[in-house]
């Protein structure tokens, strides 16, 4: 087997292994690219993501103070990269795309830890779960303790993406990775912590990829039942919207009719930006049939009211 | 009027229509959202037994929430400790509770899932019914050993209430639900829902040939458990005994399989004793005990028919707003509607529902009157400690913080209905961010700022002014301009015709005569004057969202 092959053989292993329990919009198509992209090594140890990121899910902290520690860790990772970067070669792109490719293999190792959960224990899993942390105290302290840390670790790497991306802007230099392919990724993830980071990686897309981003909001919208993530990602729609307006009305009148509770009320209540007079009909509509003094329906009633205004005065 | 007084006045009128209303729904405006930001400690524990409803552990109940929510609307689902020899009592108990998570799970499934067929739907009942049996032993409110109420904590008091949600995750981040009984066992259906969709694509869900529809939801239902448990990832740990959780599918699979709650179930088919329609829909109207009813009446708001709220003010007469928002600040009408949820009155409820009627639409003028103390919109509060912004009211992401010694515009108010009436003002911080903070309830709100009531004069120097302000100017921004009218619209009749006087073109610059906040979108209204004509011209409203920005530029 020649070089080439081997290599081939080997990013097909890690693109299987990167497969989510909820496959979406062309996964498999955008997982080669994204792997491809990387440098592809899940023999790396995971030793190196404790060192990136202590276990959080250890912390009894409320998960509002724990995702700004997420937001001011990444972001002194960056400064810590920045100062290195201003030493050596600052004007050089590829000072940026080496730690964007580390953070990418580091999610690659994680995502292959998270597909074995179910195979703790198994003997045929053994050496696949040679680098995952299911030994750590925090898996054996509660069953989903695994499955946190894991997650703990893949937010802390997308937040670290997304501070890496938003600082090269800033220095004036190309993406060091492509924010869309990371997005469209992990976006299809299980977990709403993650699900927001990809949305925030989402809304650094330009507006030429302005179809993409839409594509993701939509399958987030779709996918959770979470109002916070709901409301994260209408800002996306909205911004979006004319490059599919049907797409959007579709799903907005979706997520109304069919939708979890949060993301209901998330939708009433930001729906003003999304009226027009073609959609005007549908979303009275379902107003009409929700019960009478229902947090939804004054959403609704008060953001119609305020578009006709806007029509009429 | 006293309290008692006004007991007295409209026990007449109680004792003639109690039996004839329908006692069903109640409103409770917010009330089930918990403000209360993860809880750790336990007080008054009651520890509490491996039995149905009295779980290890119970914490008091009023750290959590509010107890008069427990006493009045979830008197059917509160196990009685002081009872626990009675099987009668726990009998009541696991048959309310039954139909409580039939009724939820079964009105999830098929709104998600409209084609959803029957035997899905039972199964996913049970699947349910079997989690919370894992969880708690259904065990959500209780009268403990002492007799006060308390609430079910485990994990170290991480996780609370039946469903065992856990704060660490979700405390702060989204509005807390755990507290409330249908809040609680509703999230955990909604996040159970989630994995039982993903566990019908699962690979370990067909495991034989020509495998049985039964076994199939079967197998669904192991494989859900297992990653509402470990984890999405997790969904096919239940095929793996040697899984170091693997105990925990088994001890799942043991209670789904032996159902030892019907031995407790009088009726499997029994009429649930609230309705959740109110509290699904957000509405969070719930029934209350039929027994309860007089006492309840005394004190409660009234819901009509047509969707207004209204408090008897004594001598057969009613006060009433449209929304919810402006009842908020009709609560010191009577001091018991703080804690109180309000009662559903039909048209053919009798002498309630004819009685006379004062229905109050200026939301501004009425949180004056009953909160003096209250910020209202245009009023700016100067900070005596820094406050976090948070993206909604008491939840959601931090966008920045009020900073001690800064003054802010108020934008919105709201005030929380519980015991001790939380102040919560919508303010833009200077990089336009704009977001909640709370500052105090009513003991406490003189310690996190000073409020200045401005009544739409400009705002003082070094305070940024995003609403119109009397004696100031304002630039039209709407593209085809905004009609000028000869008084505002009505909140209540936005599209009534009133005359119109002409259109101010896109770039006119006018002066603000008066400015009037109307209605529960603070809808706002300037009286503007150019040349000789005088009229009124609609500027925005700042609820849900600010939309001032559509219509016109502050000068």
């Amino acid at each position: 087997m020649g070089e080439g092959e081997v290599k081939r053989e080997r990013q097909q292993r890690i693109l299987t292994s990167l497969g989510f329990v909820a496959v979406g919009f062309g996964t498999v198509a955008l997982l080669a690219t994204l792997v491809l992209s990387s440098r592809a090594r899940t023999d790396k140890n995971l030793t190196e993501i404790a060192e990136v990121d202590q276990p959080e899910a250890s912390k009894e902290v409320p998960a509002a103070v724990k995702e700004e520690a997420v937001a001011s860790r990444a972001k002194a990772r960056v400064e810590v990269l920045k100062k290195q970067i201003t030493r050596d070669s600052k004007s050089e792109n590829s000072q940026w795309k080496n730690p964007a490719d580390q953070a990418v293999d580091r999610l690659v190792a994680i995502r292959a830890c998270e597909k074995q959960s179910s195979s703790i224990g198994d003997p045929v899993a053994v050496k696949k779960l040679a680098n995952c942390p299911f030994d750590s105290a925090i898996a054996k302290d509660s069953p989903e303790g695994y499955a946190d840390l894991l997650v703990d670790q893949t937010v802390a790497e997308l937040a670290f993406l997304k501070e890496l991306v938003t600082t090269a802007r800033d220095e004036g230099l190309r993406d060091p990775f492509s924010v869309g392919r990371i997005a469209k990724v992990y976006v299809q993830h299980s977990d709403d912590n993650v699900r927001e980071q990809a949305l925030a990686l989402a809304e650094l897309m330009p507006d030429s990829e302005g179809r993409d981003a839409l594509q993701i909001a939509v399958y987030a919208m779709n996918a959770t039942v979470s109002g916070r993530l709901a409301k994260q990602a209408l800002g996306i729609l909205a911004r979006h919207r004319a490059s599919e307006p049907e797409l959007v009305d579709a799903t907005l009148t979706q997520v109304l009719s069919r939708g979890g509770w949060e993301t209901r009320d998330a939708v009433a209540s930001q729906l003003l930006p999304f009226i027009t007079p073609a959609n005007r009909q549908a979303f009275s509509r379902i107003q009409a049939a929700e019960p009478l003094r229902s947090r939804v329906a004054l959403h609704l009633r008060l953001n119609l009211e305020e578009f006709d205004r806007l029509e009429r005065l | 009027m006293k309290q008692a007084e006004m007991k007295m006045a409209v026990a007449s009128v109680i004792s003639g229509v109690a039996l004839g209303l329908i006692a069903t729904l109640v409103v409770v405006p917010e009330f089930a959202v918990s403000r209360v930001s993860f809880v750790r400690s336990c007080t008054g524990k009651d520890s509490g037994t491996w039995n149905w409803g009295e779980a290890p552990s119970g914490c008091d109940a009023s750290k959590f929430g509010n107890v008069s929510r427990i006493r009045f609307i979830y008197g059917d689902f509160v196990f009685d400790r002081t009872k626990a020899a009675d099987d009668e009592h726990r009998r009541d108990y696991v048959t309310n509770i039954h139909s409580l998570m039939r009724d939820l799970s079964s009105q999830y499934i098929r709104a998600r899932q409209p084609d959803v067929k029957d035997d899905e739907v039972a199964a996913f009942n049970l699947a349910v019914e079997a989690v919370a049996h894992q969880e708690t032993y259904w065990s959500h409110y209780r009268v403990g050993a002492d007799g006060g109420y308390k609430l079910m904590t485990g994990d170290k008091n991480i996780s609370h209430g039946m469903m065992q949600i856990n704060q660490r995750y979700h405390a702060s981040k989204e509005a807390d639900n755990s507290f409330d009984l249908v809040g609680n066992v509703g999230y955990g259906i909604e996040h159970f829902y989630m994995k039982w969709e993903m566990a019908s694509k699962a690979r370990c869900i067909n495991r034989t040939r020509n495998q049985t529809r039964e076994v199939t939801l079967q197998n669904i239902t192991r494989a859900a458990y297992s990653a509402y448990n470990g984890g999405s990832d997790a969904i096919c740990r239940w095929t793996n005994p040697r899984h170091a959780w693997a105990k925990n599918d088994k001890n799942y699979f043991k209670k789904l399989k032996d159902k030892s709650w019907s031995e407790w179930v009088r009726t499997e088919d029994g009429k649930l004793k609230i309705d959740l329609d109110c509290v699904r829909s957000g509405d969070e109207l719930c029934a209350v005990a039929k027994d309860r009813m007089g006492e309840y009446l005394s004190s409660r708001p009234l819901i009509m028919e047509n969707g207004m709220t209204c408090i008897m003010s004594g001598a057969g007469k009613l006060d009433c707003a449209r929304d919810l928002r402006v009842f908020s600040c009709m609560t010191s009408i009577s001091p018991d509607v703080a804690d109180a949820a309000p009662l559903k009155v039909k048209d053919s409820d009798g002498d309630i529902a004819k009685m006379p009627r004062i229905v109050h639409e200026d939301r501004i003028a009425l949180c004056k009157s009953n909160h003096p103390d209250l910020a209202l919109v245009g009023d700016t509060l100067t900070m005596k400690q820094d406050v976090a912004l948070r993206a909604d009211i008491g939840s959601g992401k931090t966008l920045g913080f009020a900073k001690k010694g800064q003054a802010y515009q108020v934008l919105d108010m709201e005030i929380d209905l519980t015991g001790k009436k939380d102040r919560y003002y919508r303010v833009r911080l200077p990089n336009n961010s704009e977001g909640w903070m709370k500052a105090g309830d009513t003991t406490s709100a003189e310690k996190f700022a000073t409020v200045s009531s401005r009544d739409f004069a400009p705002a003082d120097k070094g305070v940024s002014a995003w609403l119109p302000a009397k004696g100031g100017k304002i630039e039209i921004v709407k593209a085809d301009g905004i009609k000028v009218l000869a008084q505002p619209e009505t909140p209540s009749a936005p599209a009534a015709p009133i005359e119109t006087k002409g259109t101010l073109a896109k770039g006119t610059v006018v002066d603000v005569e008066e400015v009037k906040v109307l209605g529960p979108a603070n809808e706002i209204w300037l009286r503007v004057k150019q040349g000789t004509e005088v009229g009124y011209v609609f500027a925005g409203r700042t609820f849900p969202q600010s939309t001032i920005d559509q219509w016109v530029k502050v000068k």
